[in-house]
């Protein structure tokens, strides 16, 4: 495994708007994501989700443009999502392949790797992250857990510069909740954190609260969770 | 690369194991397609026997413990006997032996087979086989992904039903498929939206890769 560095690119979101069937979804948003814990907060359906799939091209921009350094999303979404992984909120979505291994291995073989570099990767992400015996396992016998912790470790082996997490604790109790966490942090990546968990992102450097398709509060954690429970009345 | 076997796996297994996990999955099949017409070629009972015999000790060579054989294959032993008595009463006995015998040789042939090839195996055979079929303009990589997908999905779609179903029970919808057949349909076609989101988050490219210097 390559040496792991810590991203500076710049990720900018410049005057975005998502219209859906005639809808603004999110309106007028521009950013520019430079700290390397961010969190997203906000009401469901005030646009987090949408936010965040902008940031490696899941989803594009109406109007405006989304920029990873000099990458942009409507142009260079095959190279955006080789630097910006993405952690889905439901993992068993997530998890394409019948066995743990392969479903760890399927990134990397899209980008070409095979044989013993491909089996060392796997093996060297599922061992950092404490889940090697899980290698053989098939997909649908994990626990919950479990499967969150594969579905990390897919984005994880790819060694993307900047990780996208979409309310990634939800489906998960608490000890799982704060195993992750922990994961989270250890992280050498940039880590977008959309998370309901407020408790989750105390230590990040940046909170934006979303509402209603627009960035209601961009600042610091205690200002943004402040604002927030003034928003939720 | 990895995985645990293919066609009827238990639940958490691991790694194939005993002589045959060695074989390439290539001649495993290939013998198997051999076996399956060797067998019907096959008229002499003795032989058909012996044949047979080497089809158990196939299974057993698998070094799946004897109680999960026996539970795998009760599903099989009841079709067969079914056959046995019906093709015993419309026939001969004589021709119903022959049948099952032909029959159960077969499927223990396969079972050892796909007990002891990993699924990763089995899909890389399965995307060769295909490679032709890329110049009648088809894409073995996304076949081969669609078979994979299948076998994972279908425990997912399986545990989604019995949600919706024990979600309408509760609500006293006991003998109305339609509760459970339409938001089984909806859920899935939800899910199928956000595993295609997420096949994309992963670099999927159907095309076959060439640049090999592009991971970091």
């Amino acid at each position: 495994m390559p040496p792991r560095t810590i991203d500076t690119r710049t990720i900018s979101l410049d005057h975005v708007t998502v219209n859906r069937a005639g809808n603004d979804v999110l309106r007028d948003i521009t950013l520019q994501l430079n700290e390397r814990r961010i969190a997203i907060i906000g009401l469901n359906g005030s646009g987090k989700s949408t936010l965040v799939r902008l940031l490696n091209a899941l989803v594009l921009p109406t109007t405006g443009e989304v920029r990873v350094g000099d990458l942009v999303t409507a142009r260079d979404a095959k190279q955006i999502r080789r630097q910006v992984g993405f952690v889905f909120q439901n993992p068993d979505n997530q998890i394409v392949m019948p066995i743990v291994g392969d479903d760890i291995a399927f990134g990397l073989k899209n980008l070409g790797l095979r044989g013993a570099q491909l089996s060392d990767r796997v093996d060297e992400i599922l061992a950092r992250l404490g889940v090697a015996h899980l290698r053989d396992r098939e997909s649908h016998t994990l626990s919950g857990g479990e499967k969150q912790m594969i579905a990390l470790a897919s984005v994880l082996v790819m060694n993307p510069s900047t990780i996208v997490f979409d309310e990634p604790t939800t489906m998960l109790d608490l000890r799982n909740r704060r195993r992750l966490q922990q994961q989270i942090d250890r992280l050498d990546q940039r880590a977008v954190l959309v998370t309901h968990d407020l408790d989750m992102i105390a230590d990040y450097e940046r909170t934006i609260v979303v509402d209603d398709g627009a960035v209601a509060f961009d600042g610091a954690p205690a200002d943004a969770l402040d604002f927030y429970q003034e928003l939720c009345g | 690369m990895t995985g645990t076997p293919g066609l009827v796996p238990a639940a958490g297994a691991g790694s194939p194991s005993g002589p045959l996990a060695a074989i390439p999955a290539g001649y495993k099949f290939g013998f198997l397609f051999v076996a399956g017409i060797g067998v019907y070629l096959l008229s002499d009972l003795v032989a058909q026997i012996v044949v047979f015999a080497v089809a158990v000790l196939a299974v057993l060579l698998t070094r799946v413990p004897v109680i999960s054989l026996l539970r795998m294959t009760t599903g099989l032993l009841i079709i067969v006997g079914v056959v046995f008595v019906t093709t015993g009463l419309k026939t001969s006995w004589a021709a119903a032996t022959t049948a099952c015998l032909r029959l159960l040789t077969l499927c223990l042939f396969a079972y050892a087979i796909s007990l002891t090839t990993r699924f990763s195996e089995m899909l890389a055979l399965f995307e060769a086989a295909l490679r032709p079929t890329r110049r009648l303009g088809l894409n073995p990589e996304q076949m081969s992904l669609a078979l994979a997908m299948t076998v994972r999905f279908i425990p997912e779609i399986r545990n989604r039903y019995l949600e919706i179903r024990e979600a309408q029970f509760a609500r006293g919808l006991q003998n109305s498929p339609v509760a459970v057949i339409v938001p089984l349909i909806v859920r899935t076609l939800e899910a199928a939206q956000e595993i295609s989101a997420a096949i994309d988050a992963r670099c999927y490219d159907s095309e076959p890769p060439t640049d090999r210097r592009a991971v970091r």
